[in-house]
């Protein structure tokens, strides 16, 4: 049969069970066994365990328990709030303040992890119930952190951009470089949306008769004096972020001593020196990160799939057959790109698709430097699509008493935020080209 | 219910968390490790050998042990937007099939975890590292959370199926009336 | 008969030499089997992971890989001989293995335990490394290296340096986040992975190289017994025609890593013939020495391979 029928068979059946209400994880996984049982022969199947072992077997992936740890501790002391506060009694004049200060926070998270999902969660955890508590609409809170965590594979370094150089043998120097100002550009996209729907939600809100959280007025010396109160986590904060600045430490490194260190500020600032208060931290980083980490493992079986059966490399292929203008391929790339995005992690979707994308953009003259930086741009956006969209689930374990629609809704416009930036970086290339260029060799 | 089913019901439900809990700890434990291996190099200025490939372990172990509390814990995150147009009778009938479907796959996943940790058993795989853990350790990570993962899905079926005929009868009874 | 479609798995880049290697491979027995057998390449680990390849050709889910024999040697203890410190001084030497008692009794080894070598391969590799040159054993104290093979972690781990274990195709991202400051893999994959972006001083194979790997062209003996005589005849010769392809090839990444590394202005030093001495010497003193107390065949392998 034609791979892209089976294709298609294969995208039913996950979809059957992805939107049967199903664990995303188990859905991933049974999904996958019926496609292995229709098209694949036996000896695939004696592979499963194998397939989910190899991949979660990854020190990289470590980091993202160790940044929900570390987030986790912060958000059930005091500590979060107390920092939380220090941010909104410094922005409290600026509209939607306290959202552009976590868009600041995952722009600067970002340029420390490669992975996304990580950023999301670390910044998450201690953001969203802070913002829902000055305010701020559900949907405008989850937004804000899915969209914002995806930043991570978008400010350098990121993990996608290493896979996208290897595969294309593009300089991956030159792709981190290259990333630098579409993440700043975006990160600003950001920030300009967040006061006009924080003021929208507010209007709304008032409107409807509901009672918005007082405003308060802040002298200098309360300022300060929250400043003070927070200041050795400042310290902590510094230490994680200027260790993996200066190569002292790795992502998993870092998140290890910083939740360490953070453990330590908040049992001697915060008095959580009882076992039971640190187990509880414990249990609860534990059923949020089993959940990603399941979702990871299954995912390898359903890439397994895609790559065996040639559907995603056959799709390519029979895009570039038409001859049409280069542009409107383009166009069709992206299109592919948001359509795999909806169903796979970024990692998969480079190793299965730029080897046969890269021929065929820079064939019609596109920088593949370029194209790299729009793909990583276009997956950003799948980590915010459903069905599978990691950054979803990330803010839903977060926060799981908001509907996943809700968390949609308040996903949208940055996801169309995200168009715009694609769309700006076609108009502009030299926005991903000029820092590049710039740099010898 | 009679007494001894009561009884299994109660041990599934404690292994159940004393997994969560042995998945807590190894997230504490790799925590602690990798403070120890920075400690190591760059204070003590010694050789680190053992430490990455442990955390990896941990790692290993904290993602399979703690499925099965996480579903205990209804963390596992699925997508409902489809599901919650149909009636509440739909979906009860619509959740036992899907638990069914994610019950063979947890039971599959178990199968396939036994073989993979018999044949290292047997062959006496070893990682291939200058540590040489014996891969029945690690290996034994999927099996165990997997299976566990399987009888939380076996209880929660029979919750859903005793509800289910509770609700019946007060209908029926309803009716009689 | 019925045209039949197999699979060629490899961590290496498209543009290694190993991949050119492997889709010749293909293309040459496709054409002499008159489309019989065709071939599918997946590069980049995009099929299987590098070490779970071994597991899939041992199960019949993969037919071919280009394959790291130390790779399964958690699982196959002694094929960690095809990995050892100064124990193949160049390619040729290497290359002479296939005909000599070595090469015959580590064929067979694979063969028992599930894959079958078509093609002998074997790269030397470089020491590249950030802060300073590794010329010596002794200058590898204190970095976090990445070896290959656990007998060269073993060696430089009695020097001091601190080791993590990886595949190949994950140095590139191990360096960039400080996970290691020094490596040691095959030269081939030092350019294909860029790895030069990365380091500073590269101790070059080109003259003498303490590293050489076996990573042959290997089939998955489920795959091979479903071959039909014919068929299997065909492979056999394709494998001889190609072995001097795979011999040069190796010869070429030795210089061609050198040219590449010092155009991007890597400070690269060659290594001597004294210099070489010194590893043996320590490598004896650890790494073979160990291997001869950990593997029951080991002394025996390690005087079969010497001789
Ligand atoms: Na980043
Ligand atoms: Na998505």
């Amino acid at each position: 049969m034609n791979p892209l029928w089976i294709g298609c068979i294969v995208t039913l059946i996950a979809l059957l069970f992805l939107f049967s209400g199903m664990p995303i994880a188990f859905a991933l996984g049974a999904s996958s066994l019926v496609a292995m049982f229709i098209f694949m022969d036996q000896y695939q199947i004696l592979m499963v365990a194998e397939t989910v072992y190899e991949g979660v077997n990854d020190f990289g992936l470590l980091s993202i328990p160790l940044f929900i740890f570390m987030g986790m501790i912060a958000a059930l002391t005091k500590a979060g709030g107390d920092l939380y506060e220090c941010f909104h009694r410094w922005l409290y004049k600026i509209p939607g303040g306290l959202g552009i200060g976590n868009i600041g926070a995952c722009a600067v998270f970002a340029a420390l992890t490669g992975s996304s999902p990580a950023c999301a969660a670390a910044i998450g955890t201690m953001g969203i119930p802070e913002m829902r508590r000055r305010g701020y609409s559900d949907g405008l809170a989850t937004g804000i952190i899915t969209a914002g965590g995806t930043l991570g594979i978008l400010i350098p370094p990121s993990v996608t951009m290493i896979v996208y150089g290897l595969a294309t043998e593009t300089s991956i120097g030159k792709l981190f470089i290259a990333g630098i100002i579409p993440g700043i550009l975006v990160a600003f996209l950001f920030s300009a949306w967040i006061p006009i729907a924080d003021t929208l939600d507010r209007r709304k809100k008032k409107s409807a008769g509901v009672s918005l959280p007082k405003e308060d007025i802040y002298t200098m010396t309360e300022k300060l004096a929250i400043t003070v109160k927070i200041f050795p986590f400042i310290v902590v904060v510094a230490l994680v972020l200027s260790s993996l600045y200066t190569g002292w430490a790795t992502p998993s490194e870092a998140a290890a001593v910083g939740a360490f260190l953070i453990l330590i500020t908040a049992i001697a600032l915060y008095k959580m020196y009882r076992p039971r208060d640190i187990l509880n931290i414990l249990m609860r980083t534990t059923r949020e990160s089993t959940m990603i980490m399941m979702i990871i493992a299954t995912s390898f079986l359903f890439g397994a799939i895609l790559t065996n059966l040639y559907i995603a490399q056959t799709l390519a292929q029979n895009i570039v057959a038409m001859q049409v203008d280069r542009w409107v391929v383009m166009l069709m790339i992206n299109v592919l790109l948001l359509v795999a995005g909806c169903f796979l992690p970024p990692v998969a979707i480079i190793l299965i698709l730029s080897p046969i994308l890269h021929p065929i953009v820079t064939g019609l003259g596109f920088d593949p430097i370029w194209f790299g930086v729009l793909m990583t741009l276009n997956l950003e956006a799948g980590l915010i699509t459903p069905p599978v969209g990691l950054n979803l689930y990330i803010v839903k374990g977060i926060a799981p008493d908001i509907p996943l629609t809700t968390v949609l809704q308040g996903s949208i416009p940055f996801i169309l935020l995200l168009f715009l930036g694609m769309f700006i970086l076609c108009l502009f290339p030299f926005l991903a080209t000029w820092l590049p260029a710039m740099m010898i060799g | 219910m009679s007494v001894s089913q009561n009884h299994v019901l109660r041990m599934i439900n404690g292994l159940t968390m004393a997994s969560g809990y042995v998945s807590a700890l190894a997230i504490l434990a790799a925590t602690l490790i990798i403070v120890e291996q920075v400690l190591v190099r760059y204070v003590l200025r010694a050789a680190t050998i053992w430490q990455v490939e442990i955390a990896v372990y941990l790692l290993i172990a904290a993602t399979f042990l703690g499925a099965p509390y996480g579903l205990k814990q209804n963390a596992h995150i699925n997508i409902d937007m489809i599901v919650i147009i149909f009636s509440k009778r739909v979906q009860k009938r619509l959740e036992i099939v899907t638990s069914f479907l994610s019950l063979l796959f947890c039971l599959f996943l178990t199968w396939r975890g036994c073989v993979m940790w018999l044949e290292a058993f047997e062959g006496g795989w070893k990682s291939p590292s200058l540590l040489s853990v014996p891969l029945i350790y690690p290996y034994a990570l999927i099996p165990l959370g997997m299976a566990l993962t399987s009888l939380q899905y076996i209880i929660r079926l029979m919750d859903i199926i005793k509800e289910g005929a509770a609700l019946r009868e007060r209908l029926e009874e309803r009716n009689n009336d | 008969a019925e045209a039949r479609e197999l699979k060629i798995s490899h961590q290496f880049t498209e543009a290694d030499a190993r991949n050119a290697l492997a889709v010749e491979f293909g293309k040459r027995v496709e054409k002499q089997t008159n489309g019989e057998l065709t071939f599918k390449v997946f590069p980049s680990s995009a099929l299987f992971k590098a070490m779970a390849q071994y597991d899939a050709m041992a199960k019949g889910a993969l037919d071919l890989s280009v394959f790291p024999l130390a790779y399964a040697s958690g699982k196959i203890p002694e094929l960690e001989i095809t990995l050892m410190p100064c124990i193949i001084a160049d390619v040729d030497q290497g290359m002479a293995w296939k005909n000599k008692e070595i090469g015959k009794r580590v064929a067979k080894i694979c063969e028992e335990k599930g894959m079958k070598i078509l093609i002998w391969l074997w790269y030397g590799g470089g020491i590249g490394s950030r802060g300073k040159p590794v010329v010596l054993p002794p200058d590898s104290k204190g970095l976090k290296f990445r070896a290959a093979g656990k007998f060269f972690e073993h060696l430089l781990n009695t020097q001091g340096a601190s080791i993590t274990s990886m595949a190949s195709s994950e140095i590139y991202m191990a360096l960039q986040t400080k996970v290691l400051d020094a490596c040691m893999t095959s030269a081939e994959s030092f350019v294909s992975y860029r790895l030069y972006e990365q380091l500073e001083y590269f101790n070059t194979p080109e003259n003498y190289s303490v590293w050489y790997m076996g990573e042959p062209l290997v089939i998955s003996t489920k795959t091979w017994a479903s071959l039909t005589p014919g068929q299997q005849k065909i492979m056999e010769t394709v494998g001889v025609e190609l072995e001097k392809m795979s011999r040069d090839d190796a010869v070429a990444a030795n210089k061609e890593v050198t040219r590449v590394f010092q155009e991007k202005n890597i400070k690269v030093h060659k290594m001597t013939k004294d210099e070489w001495q010194v590893w043996r010497k320590v490598a004896e003193e650890t790494a073979w020495k160990r291997f001869a107390e950990e593997v029951p065949s080991g002394r025996e392998l390690l005087d079969l391979a010497t001789k």
